[in-house]
């Protein structure tokens, strides 16, 4: 299959395939475009906001309600942490405790802390604590073994 | 209850050499070093303080997989551990009678370096958060660089 990315002066970014057949390859593409386009619906107050995952910095989970944090808002969504997670993990959202996921991407630095815990420094400033029980798997995430 | 195989308290000997190892060397420094300037004391060590000795060496090599230091590098671990150890090292040094015909300052000197050296764990534990920090933002750093090339 050929490849081509071109960059033109567009109003909005386009992406066209071309197929004689739809085939597995094909198929397979446009899943995951599908998913990649998917955007997280949120709402605050009355209103509500589709986010991309990329706006997500970590997301809470209290009260039996989901809280998505975004750099200088807190919305609230109707998913649940699990179905986030499952829906999100190859965008860098990840498992950091029962009732917390963090967006990779958003992540400042790292420090090791006692008790097997992580601590998280994102990028907005909030501190986050990856705990022991998902510590190796927030390690395996960053392929350390 | 579970069955301990062989194979295991093998395998738990081999990871826990280096510390027996290190404590039963110091023992025996210590046990034949003031013969040296003093004459009197002998600078040999019989058959059964060495078992005594290693035996001693092999309770606080086994008490490090008791309080499993390898995976849970804790404040509390490492002093029950050092606790224990010391319990251990006195216990046996004056059941024993190691350091009966020594001074007594030899035995407070030879106590007090092994006590050191339980603390020096929690110096250890500092470098190692170091080095899981350092390792841990590079991982990240990395994951980033890829992701942003998979990306294209």
């Amino acid at each position: 299959m050929k490849i081509t990315i071109q960059q033109i002066p567009v109003e909005e970014n386009e992406i066209i395939l071309k197929y004689s057949k739809l085939d597995s390859e094909m198929l397979q593409i446009l899943a995951f475009l599908k998913e990649s386009t998917a955007k997280i619906a949120a709402k605050k107050g009355e209103e509500i906001f589709l986010l991309t995952p990329d706006e997500v910095y970590f997301v809470d989970y209290v009260d039996n309600k989901t809280f998505i944090y975004t750099k200088d808002d807190v919305l609230e969504s109707s998913e649940s942490l699990a179905r986030l997670e499952s829906r999100y993990e190859n965008f860098g959202i990840v498992r950091i405790g029962k009732s917390q996921l963090v967006n990779l991407h958003h992540v400042k630095k790292l420090k090791s802390i006692l008790y097997s815990r992580i601590e998280i420094t994102l990028e907005s400033g909030d501190i986050l604590i990856v705990s022991r029980h998902y510590a190796q798997a927030f390690k395996n995430y960053l392929d350390i073994k | 209850m579970r069955k301990i195989k062989w194979s295991e308290i093998y395998l738990l000997m081999y990871e826990l050499k280096s510390t027996v190892g290190i404590y039963f060397m110091a023992f025996v420094f210590f046990y034949l070093f003031y013969g040296v300037f003093d004459n009197t004391i002998s600078q040999t060590l019989d058959f059964w303080t060495v078992i005594q000795m290693f035996s001693a060496c092999m309770l606080i090599g086994f008490g490090q997989g008791l309080f499993q230091l390898r995976k849970y590098f804790t404040i509390p671990r490492i002093l029950l551990w050092g606790l224990m150890s010391m319990i251990v090292t006195i216990g046996f040094s004056e059941f024993f009678n190691w350091f009966d015909s020594y001074p007594v300052w030899y035995r407070i000197v030879f106590y007090s370096i092994i006590l050191i050296s339980f603390v020096l764990m929690l110096l250890t534990l500092y470098w190692q958060l170091q080095k899981e920090t350092k390792n841990l933002n590079e991982a990240l750093r990395k994951y980033k660089e890829s992701r942003k090339v998979g990306d294209i």
